[in-house]
């Protein structure tokens, strides 16, 4: 019998004696990390996943571990990998976007395997696109890479999960990959807490294995059938898996469910008040065919409740058509689950409910207005660039300087808050496609038309994937302004220091990296360092840029406008906020028509703007705007 | 030991910036406190940036995050208009409502000329077709009394905690907001404070 992993039940789980937090899962994910002694983590910020490594830099300090933001997740995971392989525990998270910058050592870690420590990763996906370009199912590269996979469905069993992966890491010598979603990363439960062991040493040693360790296609070949053979010795430990748990119930229908999704079903059969028996998958990989199989056997239907694409659906219909066996399966196939963003209970309620043929219930739902009906007279709420942001000032210095010249340059984006630019009135961005992928593709558009190019890109995006880009424009050619908008942060997920910074995950000091020497160094002549809430040299040093009609880079820079409100607020100071002075307004509009601040409102009635000081920061931009002058500083 | 017979669940509603995931931190520490299962989520992408976020509180016997349409026993809004979005959440004729009057104007309604905000008649006209059970405060000012705009979060969770059949006490709510705060005394003082106001005006409303 081998050791479990497993908390008791809940009640239990909240008896005195026992230290129980209501934990988010990325929260717990952290906590397990912790517990685990973990000795190396690293991770580039990402929503929904980027919490884990937060908590982790929050409170990993005293364990005496090594914990990093790296510069991208390729790197992430590669520091995780060489610690693995150096003999300690490592540990990596993403998003699932940027599992594909890592897909590259992934593929060849899992094929090499070699894990001497521990190795965990956690990638978060994001059904329904809350906060990102796709939906992708990250077991889909675990099956392709040969990954083991697993997928927690509440926060303790995040937790619980990630001590159990990283004994299993050792014990085969892999990469354990669990898999995440934003409603179980960004929701909350109780959790158990355990111990966090003490250590005496966080240095392993890196024991030299060329054969092992060095991936010429003689050693790739060797060493592919040795994975496949673990693989179907791990299939067999799927089949008995207590994170795979059969809950019987009668003979009508067999649920099989993983992750998050098994919760809404637990929650739709008992408002339904059904009995079906249920599969929980929380082994996803390898699946524990054996088992599935002996179910199929039992059951007239089975229906297949997972979140984005159809991965157990594809397998238990296969083990079905391989073992001849007569079992409806109900999946997205058969529509029964839709093909596209996160379920719910109420989806999973209605696909029981179909595949029973069972009568809908009596419900007065029908005569209340519908969400759809309730949104058309209520204004959109879309997310905006923050009151005083410098990334609005600078969009507006580059309108303002193609406008002076009667152009209407293409403006690739890049991902980061300044996608938001998008918004109107700036309107500002033409393409948003990958981390980096601003200045790739402004290569592309300027090798192809004889239009004005001016990719912009944030400072964190910038070292995370745009100085390859970069360095290609130069030795092809081409020709273009490159607008680094240079806040100091990777501020859309929560202002974790980039390398101009100078400091560790724990705060501590670290080397730098200068935005502007990087570029000099690639050997580029134009480039300029401008303040945009100085709006008209931003505009003067942009137009220049775009005059030369040579490869140029403008770095915007100027901090965060949350961040500096946070710390000016810290501080205890006050902000220099700026008010209108009605006599001097005429009532225009210029500044909500054009800039559209969100701390600046229109006033119908009085036919004056007005400024929420509440919101505003101080930056002043709105007085270099207004052509009365009648933004004051108070 | 309190153990919920049924579920108990609150949808809550609002724009970043308002207090919302503090709010229900609160609430869900409150619940854990008394030892009653609580689960929660909230989308947080956005919250810094003034977007839509709500979040989705269940007690008692319940096992995911979400809140399924029409089940919520209470909704409550951070903001006028945000109310009317989230109605669907609510249960039809039983479900209670508590709005805060404030509202904020998403800057993208400035660039349209002439392009209004509804009005709380025209909001409520909607609310008021899924259920009766309505109840206005004004958080804002109330939050004004309480020596702290920042606290009109907490001005609606003391009118939550006095709604009929609220499953936890008070005094689980003040343990959950020492251990949030600790070492805050002064923001412990005045959400006390806030929490009063709300708990007082909503008493007063059900009259």
């Amino acid at each position: 019998m081998e050791k479990s992993y497993k908390k008791e039940q809940k009640v239990k789980r909240l008896s005195k004696e026992k230290t129980v937090m209501l934990l988010s899962g990325n929260e717990a994910f952290a906590r397990g990390v912790l517990e685990a002694g973990v000795d190396v983590a690293a991770a580039y910020p990402g929503t929904p996943s980027t919490e884990i490594m937060e908590t982790i830099a929050r409170f990993g300090k005293e364990t005496g571990m090594h914990a990093e933001w790296s510069i991208n997740e390729k790197v992430a995971f590669e520091v995780a990998l060489g610690a693995s392989w150096s003999g300690l525990r490592s540990f990596t998270a993403a998003k699932h976007v940027g599992l594909n910058v890592a897909a590259d050592p992934f593929f060849t870690a899992t094929l090499f395997g070699g894990m001497k420590g521990g190795f965990v990763m956690v990638i978060a996906d994001d059904p329904s696109f809350h906060s990102s370009q796709n939906e992708q199912d990250t077991r889909m590269y675990a099956l392709a890479a040969h990954a083991i996979c697993m997928e927690p469905s509440t926060p303790q069993e995040a937790l619980d999960m990630i001590k159990f992966a990283y004994d299993f890491s050792e014990k085969w010598e892999s990469l354990v990959v669990l898999r995440s979603t934003t409603r179980l990363s960004h929701s909350r439960g109780p959790v158990e807490l355990g111990a966090i062991p003490k250590k005496e040493s966080h240095k392993g040693e890196f024991i030299k294995n060329p054969a092992q360790f060095v991936c010429l296609p003689a050693n790739a070949r060797r060493t592919k059938p040795l994975l496949m053979e673990k693989l179907e010795k791990i299939k067999e430990y799927s089949n008995t898996s207590e994170w795979n748990v059969l809950e019987k119930g009668d003979k009508s229908l067999l649920i099989i469910a993983s992750g998050v999704s098994y919760e809404y079903v637990k929650d739709a059969i008992q408002e339904l008040n059904l009995k079906p028996t249920v599969y929980k998958i929380g082994f996803s990989n390898p699946l524990p065919e054996g088992k599935i199989i002996e179910l199929l056997k039992e059951y007239p239907k089975c229906l297949i409740v997972e979140e984005v694409e159809p991965y157990l659906e594809l397998s238990v219909k296969a083990l079905a058509a391989e073992n001849n066996i007569q079992v409806q399966i109900f999946g997205r196939k058969e529509k029964v689950i839709p093909i596209s963003n996160e379920l719910n209970p109420k989806i999973v309620k209605q696909a029981i409910t179909r595949v029973l043929n069972l009568k809908k219930a009596e419900t007065e739902e029908g005569s209340l207005p519908t969400n759809a009906e309730i949104n058309e007279k209520l204004p959109n709420r879309p997310p905006e660039l923050c009151a005083g942001c410098p990334h609005r000032a600078t969009f507006f210095a580059i309108k303002q300087a193609a406008k002076k010249r009667k152009l209407d340059p293409i403006m690739p984006g890049d991902i980061g808050c300044y996608t938001l630019g998008f918004m109107p009135p700036l309107s500002a961005v033409d393409t948003t496609v990958a981390m980096g992928a601003s200045i790739g593709i402004a290569n592309g558009i300027a090798q192809a038309t004889n239009q004005v190019v001016i990719p912009v890109i944030g400072d964190s995006t910038f070292f995370h994937t745009g100085i390859p880009a970069l360095i290609n424009a130069i030795v092809n050619n081409a020709k273009f302004v490159c607008v680094i908008m240079d806040n100091q942060l990777t501020a859309m997920t929560g202002g974790q220091p980039t390398p101009e910074l100078g400091k560790t995950a724990f705060g501590e000091p670290a080397g730098v990296v200068s935005l502007e020497q990087v570029c000099k160094g690639l050997g580029i002549k134009n480039v300029e360092v401008v303040d945009p809430y100085d709006l008209e040299k931003t505009t003067e040093i942009i137009g220049k840029a775009i005059d030369s009609g040579e490869l140029s880079v403008v770095i915007a820079r100027r901090e965060c406008a949350l961040e500096y409100t946070r710390q000016v607020k810290r501080a205890k100071q006050k902000l220099d906020t700026y008010f209108v002075d009605e006599d001097l307004c005429t009532g225009c509009r210029i500044c909500v028509r054009t800039f559209a601040c969100p701390a600046i409102t229109f006033d119908y009635d009085k036919k004056k703007a007005h400024i929420d000081e509440s919101m505003c920061m101080g930056c002043g931009v709105c007085r270099i705007i207004c052509p009365y002058d009648a933004f004051i500083k108070r | 030991m309190t153990k919920l017979e049924k579920p108990y669940q609150i949808e809550i509603a609002g724009v970043g910036g308002t207090g919302v995931l503090t709010a229900a931190m609160l609430i869900g520490n409150s619940a854990l406190l008394q030892n009653v299962h609580v689960v929660q989520s909230e989308i947080h992408g956005m919250a810094q940036r003034g977007g839509v976020v709500n979040t989705e509180i269940r007690m008692g016997p319940v096992h995911g995050p979400l809140i399924p349409d029409h089940e919520a026993d209470v909704l409550l809004s951070f903001e006028l208009g945000e109310t009317a979005r989230a109605m669907n959440k609510l249960k039809p004729k039983n479900g209670i409502v508590i709005m805060n009057t404030h509202i904020i104007v998403p800057p993208s309604l400035q660039i349209k000329k002439g392009a209004k905000y509804p009005s709380l008649e025209e909001i409520e006209s909607i609310v008021k077709q899924f259920t009766e059970k309505v109840y206005l405060i004004d958080a804002f000012s109330l939050a004004e009394k309480a020596g702290d705009l920042r606290t009109q979060n907490v001005i609606l969770v003391g009118a939550l905690f006095a709604t009929p059949d609220f499953p936890i006490t008070r005094e689980s709510f003040e343990k959950a907001l020492t251990i949030q705060f600790r070492k805050k005394e002064q923001v412990i003082k005045a959400n006390m404070k806030a929490f009063e106001l709300g708990y007082n005006k909503m008493k007063e409303l059900m009259k």
